[in-house]
């Protein structure tokens, strides 16, 4: 039986690099193909690191700025969280090696991690034979590139599942833990803390006898958003900073169904990221439909948030948001047709995102 | 309870602790006024902006960066933009420009604007002291609105208030109500 098992371990971890290194080298084909066919920008690690990139690449570097930059909107680096940027200055000082260079690393590690993590999660949740479908899903899903680009989205999505994977086995404190550095990693990671709540629900009979494991593994997941905020109150005085920050960037939060509309409205681009909320909402609510509630209303609240803030940055969040590719999973495993449909778009798609982002195009930043 | 729990009720209760101590420090923000009122309140119009020098009778060209000398400070307004600037209801009720010195006595205040599509036609209102006018904006190119206003106090506010305020886009979330060009106040009648 243990070799039965160990036999599966080393498959489903072979499995995940495959994935891992084919995802790579899409990413390295389709930059080298874009510089070659359309005189994009040639591959190269500047050109992966960019946009937020950048901002993780001054706090690595330098670490949180103490006063915002002397312009009209006052930029700062608070808004970005600190776990990806110290794995990455971790990795800068264990190697020597640059900056940018470490940060696009780390996310490239995270992403293998994330994509092992999602196949035993998936292995468990639905059937040992979806695991590779998981795995793939995740590595070529339509904004891969945010797992190649020095960007926290993989280390995001790597916690998130690892979280889940502990409240499903309900070991609170690991599940906790994780919680911990997940809201250390985004501001919404914090929201963990429903799927764990409706997990403790669920196993209320074991409240009586473990409340006090199950308060402690509640109480964890707080600790990186508390401790970031304690840090940035003693460096620069306020320590909601990362939150009060969003005013140079013009972001508040707003009604979700107002923009919704207007997006619509607009068409073109903003129509498409609407209808991608819009389809991450329905996939929600099919979780919860089908009684998986802590997948469906953590996709819920996480989707909301987003779309209250505008929807420019809303696929990313949305395809690096566990719930809804496992939403994906469940819909697409045991239906060949479809997963052959789904593959060939979603890969289309994930060659037009690496064009648009080698291209430099706005719509994916 | 086995040993277990009570180590892990000791450690929930030391760190609900460690949380009510980090919400009092957190809560208390020990940071300038410049920046309160930019990221905090968010009444301050920009970060780090400089002041210019114009004649007051040229009056406030809101398409610039930064405000003329003889403005103390304003609020419930965007940014800058090719036009001009909108007002931003996430910022405050209503634009608020206030003079570094009072007027006082009969002004003319003359402002240029051009509303959002839902203020077509609608009214937006015009304060100063106590005085206070209403005015239609029909058509959405700019349009220049006159008022003669006699002071009964002395004051170097001004106030702006839309009809409505709507949502500029999916992707901009700042609420505006009308794009505001220029306002010039100036003792004395309107020509």
């Amino acid at each position: 039986m243990a070799m039965f098992r160990r036999h599966h371990r080393s498959q489903l971890l072979f499995e995940g690099l495959l994935l891992f290194v084919a995802s790579s080298l899409l990413v390295e084909l389709i930059s080298r193909a874009g510089a070659l066919a359309f005189n994009m920008m040639p591959p190269s690690v500047s050109n992966l690191c960019r946009w937020d990139c950048k901002w993780y690449a001054s706090i690595t570097y330098h670490g949180y700025q103490l006063a915002p930059v002397e312009s009209f909107r006052g930029y700062a680096n608070w808004a970005f969280f600190p776990a990806f940027p110290l794995s990455a200055r971790a990795l800068a000082m264990l190697t020597d090696i640059g900056t940018r260079l470490a940060l696009v690393l780390t996310s490239k590690a995270f992403l293998l991690l994330a994509i092992i993590a999602f196949m035993v999660l998936v292995r468990r949740a639905i059937a040992p034979s979806a695991a590779l479908l998981a795995g793939a899903v995740l590595a070529f899903n339509p904004y891969m590139v945010y797992g190649h680009v020095g960007y926290s989205e993989s280390l995001y999505f790597a916690l998130s599942t690892l979280a889940f994977y502990f409240i499903s086995k309900q070991q609170w404190l690991a599940a906790g833990a994780i919680g911990g550095a997940l809201s250390a990693t985004r501001v919404v990671g914090l929201l963990i803390a429903v799927p764990y709540l409706v997990s403790v629900l669920r196993h209320r009979r074991d409240l009586r006898r473990e409340w006090p494991t199950m308060l402690l593994g509640l109480l964890l997941i707080p600790i990186g958003i508390v401790l970031f905020a304690l840090y940035l109150r003693g460096l620069m005085g306020d320590g909601l900073a990362f939150d009060h920050v969003q005013v140079a960037w013009g972001r508040s939060l707003g009604n979700p169904i107002e923009v919704l509309r207007l997006g619509f409205k607009a068409g073109a681009w903003d129509a498409v990221f609407a209808g991608i909320g819009v389809v991450s909402l329905a996939l929600s609510v099919l979780l919860i439909v089908r009684r998986e509630y802590e997948y469906g209303l953590f996709l819920l609240v996480t989707t909301i948030i987003p779309i209250s803030e505008g929807l420019l940055s809303l696929p990313r969040f949305v395809f690096w948001q566990m719930p809804f590719l496992y939403a994906i999973v469940r819909i697409l495993h045991g239906r060949r047709w479809l997963e052959v449909a789904y593959f060939a778009l979603a890969g289309g798609a994930a060659a037009f995102t690496l064009l648009g982002w080698f291209s430099g195009k706005s719509w994916i930043i | 309870m086995k040993r277990t729990q009570y180590l892990s009720l000791a450690l929930a209760v030391a760190l609900l602790a460690g949380y009510g101590l980090a919400a009092v420090r957190i809560s208390k923000p020990d940071v300038g006024r410049s920046y309160r009122a930019y990221f905090i309140d968010r009444t301050q119009v920009g970060w780090h902006t400089s002041a210019y020098e114009v004649p007051e009778d040229q009056g406030i060209d809101f398409s610039r960066t930064g405000m003329p000398m003889w403005i103390r400070a304003v609020g419930g307004l965007s940014e800058p933009e090719t036009l001009g600037t909108w007002t931003d209801a996430r910022k405050g009720n209503g634009a608020v420009i206030r003079y570094r010195a009072p007027f006082e006595g009969q002004v003319c205040v003359q402002l240029l604007a051009s509303p959002s599509p839902d203020n077509v036609g609608g009214v937006s209102y015009l304060q100063m002291g106590t005085g206070s006018r209403a005015f239609t904006t029909p058509m959405k190119a700019p349009t220049w609105h006159s008022f003669n206003i006699l002071l009964e106090q002395p004051t170097a506010v001004v106030r702006i208030y839309p009809g409505v305020t709507e949502r500029m886009s999916a992707q901009d979330a700042r609420m505006v109500g009308l794009l505001l060009l220029r306002l010039i106040v100036t003792p004395g009648v309107c020509d």
